[in-house]
C-alpha cells in the first residue's frame, strides 16, 4: 500500500503540489472558510458576499470548477475558467476572487452547495424579518446596499425625501438602530431608534439632502445591520446673469470711457472670466489702432472676478469699472465677456465709432524771425484728410492777400497714416517763411477738409 | 509732408512748408524709476519704450527735459536726447521751466542748491540756506531769467517766495490760502494744487478752474510737456495727465507703462 502510494505521487504532474484555500472577504480581512458559511439577510434583501481563492502551494493551480447549487443563492462576479492561480504571495493579486448573492423572498431557512475545484461549503441562508424599508409613495422594497439617489440639487439648497419603515409581518419588529452619515446628509428626521413597529405598522421620517458646494456626496442610512447607500449631487448655483455697461455711450474718438460688469442680483456663488475689447476699423485698409485699449492691465484683455455677494464682477485691483480710451479710428469696439472658461460669450458689447470731420484739438500760430508757423494738433478718424486752408488777417481785420491759401495735402495725409503708429492723430507744423513785416499780420484762420466734412478753426491769434 | 507754395501780399511773400508727426505729449517717470515718452492727444494717449533709466526726479517742457539721477543732472531736448550734464548731489530734486520751456532750474533738496540751465550751460544761483530755512520746497518756478519762485509749506501753509537768481535775494513772499501740498508751477505761471473734488488749475491771473478728478491718496506732481502735468500715485506707480492749457483743463488717465 505504501510503495503504491509512492508511485502514484510520483506519476502526479507539478500542479498537483499545488493547494486551494477559500476565504470570506470581508472589506480588507479575509477568514478561511469552514465547511458552512452563515448568510443573514431579510427577504427582499439581497446580501453579497466575496470569497477568496488562494493556491497556497509551491506551483501554479489551476481553477476549473466554480458551482453553486441551491435556491436563492447566485453568483455574481466570477473569474473566466480555467484560471490559473499563481502561488500566493501575500497580495491579493495572486488571488482569484468571486462573489455570491443570497436573495431571499420569505422568512426561510436556504442553502446552497459551492464547490470550488474539489472543496465543497455549504452555504446558509438565516432570513430574520425586518422592518421593510420604502420611499414615501412607493411600495417597493429598498433592499440592503441600494443607492438611493436624490438627484441634483443647487449648493445651499435643500431636497428632502421621504421614508416608511413597515412591518408586513405578524410578529413586532424591533428597530435598534436608525442612522444617517455623511457630509450633505441629514436624519433621520420624524423617527428615531430604538422603536418597535406592530405589525403592520408603518414610520415614517425624512432624510434631508443639503450640498453646500458642487460636487457629488454619499452617505448612508443604516437600519440596524442593513444600511442603504444615499447619493446626491450638489450643483453649484449659476452666476448672476452679467451685463457690459460704459461709462458713457458716445462712441466717439480720443474718449477716455469705462466698462463695468453689473449682475442681475448678488451672485451666490465665485466666477472668474475674461473681459476681451477688439476693434474692428471702419477705415479701408486699416487693421487696427492700438491706442483703443484698456488703460491698465493688458491692452486687450482684462481678468475678472466674482466673489459670492458681489453684484458686478471686479477687475484686478477690486475696481468695480475699467478706464479705457476709443482711439483715433473709425470702427467698432467690441467687448465680450467670458466666465468660468465657457466659450459662449456670457455678454457682449458694442461701441461704434463713427466717422467724423477732423478733430483739432489746438491751433496755434507763433511769429518767429521771418517765419509764421501754425501748429495744430488732431485726429482725423477716417484717415482720408485732404484740404488744408489758410486765411491770414492784418491789424485791421483785411486777408492777406491772396487770401485763403488752399494746400491739398491728401496724399502727404495717406502717407503719414500709412505708417504711423499713432491711429488718426497727427501734429502739424506749417511753416511760413515770410517776407516783410511779420507784425503786420495778427491773426489766422485755419481749416482741414475729410470725407465727413470740414473743420474751421478761426481767429488764431498770432502769438510772439 | 512737404508742400510748397506761394503766394503774394500787397507786402509779403510767403511760403508754406508743413510735416506730420505723431503729436508729441511729453515724457513722464513711471513708478520704476523709468522715463518714456507719451505721444497723442487728450484722451487718447500712447506711452512708449523705456528711454532713460534710474530717474530720481524728471520733468519736461515740451521742448526741453531735466532728469535727476542719483549723481547727475542730466538736460534732453525735445525727443529726449540728452544734450548736457553735470554733478548733482543725492536724493530728490524739484524742476521748474521758464515761459517757453528753453531755460530750466533745478533744486536739490538734499544741499538746497539752486542752478540754472540757460540753455547752454548750467549756472549756480547763490542762494542762502537762510533763505529758505524752515521751510519745504514743494516746487519752483523760473518766473523770468532773474526770477526764481519756490512754493514753500510752513507750519501748514503753502508760501510763493519768489528770488533773484543772480544774487538770491528774496523779493517776495506771498500766502497762498486754500493751496495745500502737493502743489505745481507749471512753466505758463500756472499753479497746480488739489482739493476735495480733484484738482485746481490757478491761472497767472488768479482766476481757477477746477479740473474734477479721482486722484490717487498720494501722489507728486510733475511738468511732463508743454500744458501739460504728470500726476504720479506713489502707491502704485500708476500715471495720469492733467492738461492746463486754457479752455481745455481735464484730467486723464495715462495708459499702464507696460514693459
Amino acid at each position: 500500500m505504501i510503495a503504491r502510494a509512492v508511485l502514484f505521487a510520483s506519476l502526479l504532474p507539478l500542479s498537483a503540489l499545488a493547494q486551494l484555500e477559500v476565504y470570506v472577504v470581508n472589506g480588507t480581512t479575509e477568514t478561511p472558510v469552514g465547511a458552512i458559511v452563515n448568510i443573514t439577510a431579510s427577504p427582499g434583501d439581497t446580501v453579497t458576499t466575496t470569497f477568496s481563492v488562494r493556491n497556497t502551494g509551491s506551483a501554479p493551480a489551476v481553477l476549473n470548477t466554480l458551482s453553486l447549487a441551491g435556491t436563492g443563492f447566485s453568483f455574481g462576479t466570477v473569474p473566466q475558467l480555467p484560471y490559473t492561480l499563481p502561488p500566493y504571495t501575500g497580495s491579493p493579486v495572486s488571488e482569484a476572487q468571486f462573489q455570491v448573492s443570497f436573495s431571499p423572498t420569505a422568512v426561510l431557512t436556504y442553502n446552497a452547495f459551492l464547490n470550488v475545484n474539489t472543496i465543497e461549503v455549504i452555504l446558509q441562508g438565516n432570513v430574520t424579518q425586518s422592518a421593510v424599508l420604502t420611499l414615501a409613495g412607493s411600495s417597493t422594497p429598498i433592499t440592503a446596499g441600494s443607492i438611493i439617489d436624490f438627484g441634483s440639487v443647487l449648493a445651499g439648497e435643500t431636497k428632502l425625501l421621504g421614508f416608511n419603515l413597515s412591518n408586513p409581518g405578524s410578529s413586532a419588529i424591533p428597530v435598534g438602530a436608525l442612522s444617517v452619515a455623511g457630509a450633505g446628509f441629514k436624519g433621520p428626521i420624524g423617527a428615531s431608534a430604538p422603536l418597535s413597529l406592530a405589525p403592520g405598522q408603518t414610520v415614517s421620517f425624512q432624510v434631508e439632502f443639503l450640498p453646500n458646494s458642487g460636487q457629488t456626496f454619499q452617505g448612508t442610512l443604516a437600519v440596524d445591520q442593513r444600511t442603504f447607500v444615499l447619493t446626491g449631487q450638489g450643483l453649484n448655483p449659476p452666476l448672476p446673469t452679467a451685463s457690459i455697461v460704459f461709462g458713457s455711450s458716445v462712441g466717439q474718438s480720443a474718449q477716455q470711457n469705462t466698462v463695468s460688469i453689473p449682475l442681475a442680483s448678488a451672485s451666490q456663488v465665485a466666477g472668474y472670466g475674461t473681459l476681451t475689447m477688439t476693434f474692428q476699423p471702419s477705415v479701408q485698409g486699416v487693421e487696427d489702432d492700438t491706442a483703443v485699449q484698456f488703460l491698465s492691465g493688458p491692452t486687450r484683455n482684462a481678468t475678472v472676478t466674482i466673489s459670492p455677494g458681489d453684484t458686478s464682477a471686479q477687475f484686478d485691483g477690486g475696481a468695480s469699472d475699467l478706464a479705457f480710451q476709443t482711439g483715433t479710428t473709425a470702427g467698432t469696439i467690441t467687448f465680450t465677456l467670458t466666465l468660468n472658461g465657457n466659450s459662449t460669450p456670457a455678454a457682449q458689447a458694442t461701441l461704434t465709432i463713427a466717422p467724423a470731420a477732423v478733430n483739432l484739438q489746438t491751433v496755434t500760430c507763433v511769429r518767429l524771425l521771418g517765419e509764421l508757423n501754425v501748429s495744430a494738433i488732431g485726429f482725423d478718424n477716417t484717415y482720408s484728410a485732404s484740404e488744408l486752408g489758410f486765411t491770414f488777417f492784418d491789424k485791421t481785420g483785411a486777408q492777406v492777400e491772396p487770401g485763403a491759401v488752399q494746400v491739398n495735402a491728401g496724399s502727404d495725409f495717406q502717407s503719414y497714416f500709412a505708417t504711423t503708429q499713432a491711429g488718426g492723430m497727427f501734429g502739424l507744423l506749417a511753416a511760413f517763411p515770410v517776407s516783410g513785416d511779420t507784425s503786420q499780420i495778427v491773426s489766422v484762420n485755419f481749416q482741414v477738409t475729410n470725407s465727413v466734412g470740414t473743420t474751421q478753426v478761426t481767429g488764431i491769434t498770432i502769438g510772439n | 509732408m512737404k508742400a510748397l507754395f506761394t503766394f503774394l501780399s500787397i507786402n509779403l511773400v510767403i511760403c508754406a512748408q508743413s510735416t506730420l508727426a505723431p503729436p508729441k505729449v511729453g515724457f513722464v517717470q513711471d513708478g520704476r524709476s523709468s522715463v518714456h515718452a507719451v505721444v497723442g492727444l487728450a484722451g487718447n494717449f500712447l506711452t512708449g519704450p523705456t528711454v532713460s533709466t534710474g530717474a530720481v526726479a524728471a520733468a519736461y517742457s515740451g521742448s526741453l527735459g531735466l532728469i535727476k539721477t542719483d549723481a547727475q543732472l542730466i538736460v534732453t531736448d525735445a525727443n529726449g536726447q540728452a544734450i548736457a550734464n553735470t554733478n548733482a548731489p543725492g536724493g530728490r530734486a524739484l524742476f521748474g521751466f521758464a515761459a517757453g520751456g528753453h531755460a530750466a532750474l533745478a533744486y536739490f533738496e538734499a544741499t538746497g542748491a539752486l542752478v540754472i540751465w540757460n540753455g547752454r550751460a548750467f549756472q549756480s544761483v547763490p542762494l542762502d540756506a537762510a533763505t529758505l530755512a524752515g521751510s519745504m520746497v514743494v516746487s519752483i518756478a523760473f518766473e523770468d531769467s532773474n526770477l526764481a519762485a519756490f512754493v514753500v509749506e510752513r507750519q501748514d501753509a503753502l508760501w510763493k517766495v519768489d528770488v533773484r537768481t543772480d544774487t538770491g535775494a528774496v523779493v517776495s513772499q506771498t500766502a497762498l490760502p486754500g493751496v495745500t501740498a502737493p502743489a505745481l508751477l507749471v512753466a505758463s505761471g500756472d499753479l497746480v494744487y488739489a482739493n476735495t473734488r480733484g484738482l485746481v488749475v490757478r491761472k497767472a491771473d488768479g482766476v481757477e478752474k477746477q479740473v474734477a478728478a479721482h486722484l490717487p491718496k498720494n501722489f507728486a506732481l510733475e511738468q511732463m510737456g508743454d500744458g501739460w502735468v504728470e500726476v504720479r500715485d506713489l502707491a502704485s506707480g500708476r500715471l495720469y495727465a492733467l492738461c492746463v492749457q486754457s479752455g481745455h483743463e481735464a484730467y486723464y488717465t495715462l495708459p499702464e507703462v507696460r514693459q
